[in-house]
């Protein structure tokens, strides 16, 4: 069989047992990147690894009870021992010296340590039924059938109707506990729902993620949604997708590689698109933000040609003198590249016009030079009266913020300094009219 | 010097509120009269914000009772808005400012069903009072400091409640901010609100407030303005603990020693 035709007969959707791998991974991973949002907000991410690592002694406390691998007892050994882990951090931290952060590290690792202890002890049991109780560690999706599905996509669906139907009461909850309190909320009753969603959020993952990446599953949907929005439905929105798109590719590769762990894959998928938001995203992305002085660097290149026309017409009387690229450079230290990359934008926005080896400014060019060149001085001035800048500090202050001053600023900037015709060189202050 | 008033607003009875078992606030016992502005005046960590905090249970006492609108806090909770320190929340929270001002709308018997119309109009009116409407849809992480404070007051506004407490309202804003807060204060006052405001600044104290409260673990003085911020009792609250009541402080801390015997 070739990888083609097994995504093919992976998408078609054609196997039941195709069909419940997939819609599990769905639900799972949407419930867990939903309630990850809050986990993410309320800043409870280590919290939610440390439940993780906890649900592993009671899937096998689970297995040896019931002695099959029946997800019911595996899911209710799981939240028991992840719902102590979160009450026991609780207690240390309240009655005891020793901080949260410590409190996590400790549950987590005596914990799991256990857990390790207790499956060691199930695999030399001689069980036949234990085959596969490893596979708990790092999730195996293609192994869920039509009865794990019911299971654990009923837990998946509980977990986001919860959401939706406690949505207000968390997000009040997660933003200003003691707002929350004062407006007569049973605070701890809502926190206990929260952290039994959240519980059961990991829990379900056991089969398909695996216990110890199951954190990331909860967390890097809901900080990668972050990028993309300040609106936290849409976070949640977004988290969920995410979290979906992950599973699946995850839930693929489970299905067409024998012995491949799920848990890891997905992971290392929607870590990929947490780095490409880092990256791509449009307001916080290391791109927007390039984009972002790439544009200025364009304004403040195009701003100083026409400035340095302006000067030169200014100095000689004539503003709509051919100029060479050597008159500009005599004016100012123009680097020669970038002044000619400058010169071929304006060109194109008929601001300034190429003729043969010159260039001569519009009219346009012209307002626009001349209004640089106003702003420019009305700045010093203001500097001078407002600041008390002195007047040989003033000149590197004014190339900047020559650039960002908005119309309506610079109406303010006109109206409080009452209109001056010169400023404080003796320079004339071009008003346009 | 402790004045007190008939028909109070507020009346705390014997009140001992401690830390990790160490008494903040000792003994205090007061009562407020309704629609003033009123004081919680004191240095630093003299106890303004917990005086606050357990006016609304949010950390419990070791003795004493409190009584406002002369009943028991859980059945008056919807004519009281209490609004906490700037710096306790998370202002890159997922929300605009408009989502903080609706946030006032919430009540627990309506916390399962939509805003109504009403709701977002009561909302956007608390806004413009607090000259925040412009930026209803701005993330509030974006905002200064000053239009934060205006958010959480638009919050405080949309309750429409009839008694506000305030934690440090003009801790770190600007001058022009400081001064709206006071005008709206002040409105709100004439419209009979009754408001409580932690702060300390002594400089202006005595312009903004009728009432005041003198606090430095134990209650220096309560009463009008006139009467009890004189430089004899602003010496008294600002002159340092008392000796011997902080040790005592120190050794039921130490001791882990119950504050009352039952």
């Amino acid at each position: 069989m070739t990888a083609f035709q097994n995504i093919i007969d992976f998408l078609s959707l054609k196997e039941a047992n195709v069909r419940y791998v997939v819609l599990g991974t769905i639900l799972l991973s949407v419930a867990s990147s939903v309630i990850g949002c809050f986990a993410l907000l309320r800043k409870r991410a280590l919290i939610v690894d440390s439940i993780s690592h906890s649900i592993l002694p009671g899937v096998c406390i689970g297995f040896m009870v019931s002695g099959t691998k029946d997800p019911f007892f595996l899911l209710a050994g799981a939240m028991l021992t992840g719902w102590l882990s979160i009450y026991f951090i609780d207690i240390i931290t309240r009655y005891s010296k020793i901080k949260a952060d410590t409190a996590i590290g400790l549950n987590l690792s005596v914990f799991f340590a256990v857990g390790i202890l207790l499956l060691t002890v199930i695999q030399n049991s001689g069980n036949p039924n234990q085959s596969g109780l490893s596979d708990f560690l790092f999730g195996k999706a293609a192994t869920m059938v039509l009865a794990d599905l019911y299971v654990f996509g009923g837990m998946a669906l509980f977990v986001i109707s919860g959401v939706a139907l406690f949505y207000k009461q968390f997000v009040l909850l997660s933003f200003d506990l003691h707002f929350a309190k004062t407006i007569g909320l049973n605070i701890k009753f809502y926190e206990f729902i929260l952290s039994i969603l959240t519980v059961m959020a990991v829990a379900i993952g056991i089969q398909t993620v695996g216990v110890v990446l199951m954190a990331a599953m909860l967390i890097t949907p809901a900080a990668t949604a972050r990028y993309w929005t300040d609106n936290l439905r849409k976070m949640l929105v977004i988290a969920a997708v995410i979290g979906a798109l992950s599973g699946i590719v995850g839930a693929f590769i489970s299905y067409s590689y024998e012995n491949m762990p799920t848990g890891p894959w997905i992971v290392i998928v929607f870590s990929l698109i947490a780095m490409l938001s880092m990256i791509f995203s449009p307001k916080k992305g290391i791109v927007a933000k390039w984009m972002r002085q790439r544009r200025n660097a364009h304004k403040m290149m195009e701003d100083n040609i026409l400035k340095a026309f302006y000067h030169l017409g200014e100095k000689e009387g004539d503003f709509f003198k051919k100029r060479t690229v050597e008159d500009l450079m005599g004016l100012r230290k123009f680097e020669r590249n970038k002044l000619l990359n400058g010169l071929k934008w304006l060109s194109a926005e008929n601001t300034i016009v190429h003729i043969n080896n010159t260039y001569v400014l519009s009219k346009r060019g012209k307002a626009t030079g001349a209004r640089i060149v106003k702003i420019h001085r009305l700045w010093e001035l203001y500097l001078k009266k407002y600041l008390r800048v002195a007047d040989d500090h003033v000149h590197d202050d004014a190339e900047t913020i020559e650039h960002i001053i908005t119309p309506e600023l610079e109406i303010q900037l006109e109206k409080l300094l009452d209109y001056p015709t010169e400023d404080q060189h003796n320079q004339k202050i071009p008003y346009s009219k | 010097m402790i004045i007190h008033t008939e028909n109070p607003i507020i009346e705390v009875h014997d009140l001992t509120v401690s830390y990790n078992n160490k008494p903040v606030l000792w003994n205090v016992d007061f009562t407020l009269p309704a629609g003033e502005m009123i004081g919680i005046i004191g240095p630093n960590g003299a106890g303004k914000s917990t005086l606050l905090k357990s006016l609304m249970n949010l950390i419990p006492n070791n003795s004493g009772y409190i009584k406002l609108f002369n009943d028991d806090l859980d059945k008056v909770r919807h004519k009281i808005s209490y609004v906490p320190q700037r710096e306790s929340v998370d202002w890159d929270f997922p929300a605009s400012v408009m989502d903080v001002a609706l946030m006032g709308r919430y009540k627990p018997n309506n916390i399962f069903k939509r805003f109504t119309s009403e709701d977002k109009d009561i909302a956007a009116e608390a806004l413009k009072r607090v000259n925040m409407l412009d930026y209803a849809k701005r993330q509030i992480s974006q905002l200064s400091g000053g239009q934060q404070q205006r958010a959480f007051l638009a919050r405080a506004l949309a309750q429409q409640a009839d008694l506000y407490l305030m934690d440090e309202p003009f801790a770190g804003v600007d001058a022009s901010t400081e001064k709206t807060i006071v005008e709206l204060f002040m409105s709100m006052k004439a419209e009979g609100k009754t408001i409580l405001v932690v702060h300390h600044d002594l400089q202006s104290a005595a312009d903004y407030f009728n009432w005041i409260l003198l606090v430095n673990t134990r209650l220096v003085a309560s009463g009008p303005t006139k009467e009890v911020f004189t430089p004899e009792m602003l010496r008294e609250t600002y002159g340092g603990k008392l000796t011997v009541l902080t040790k005592v402080g120190e050794i039921i801390a130490e001791t882990q020693f119950p504050i009352r015997e039952s």
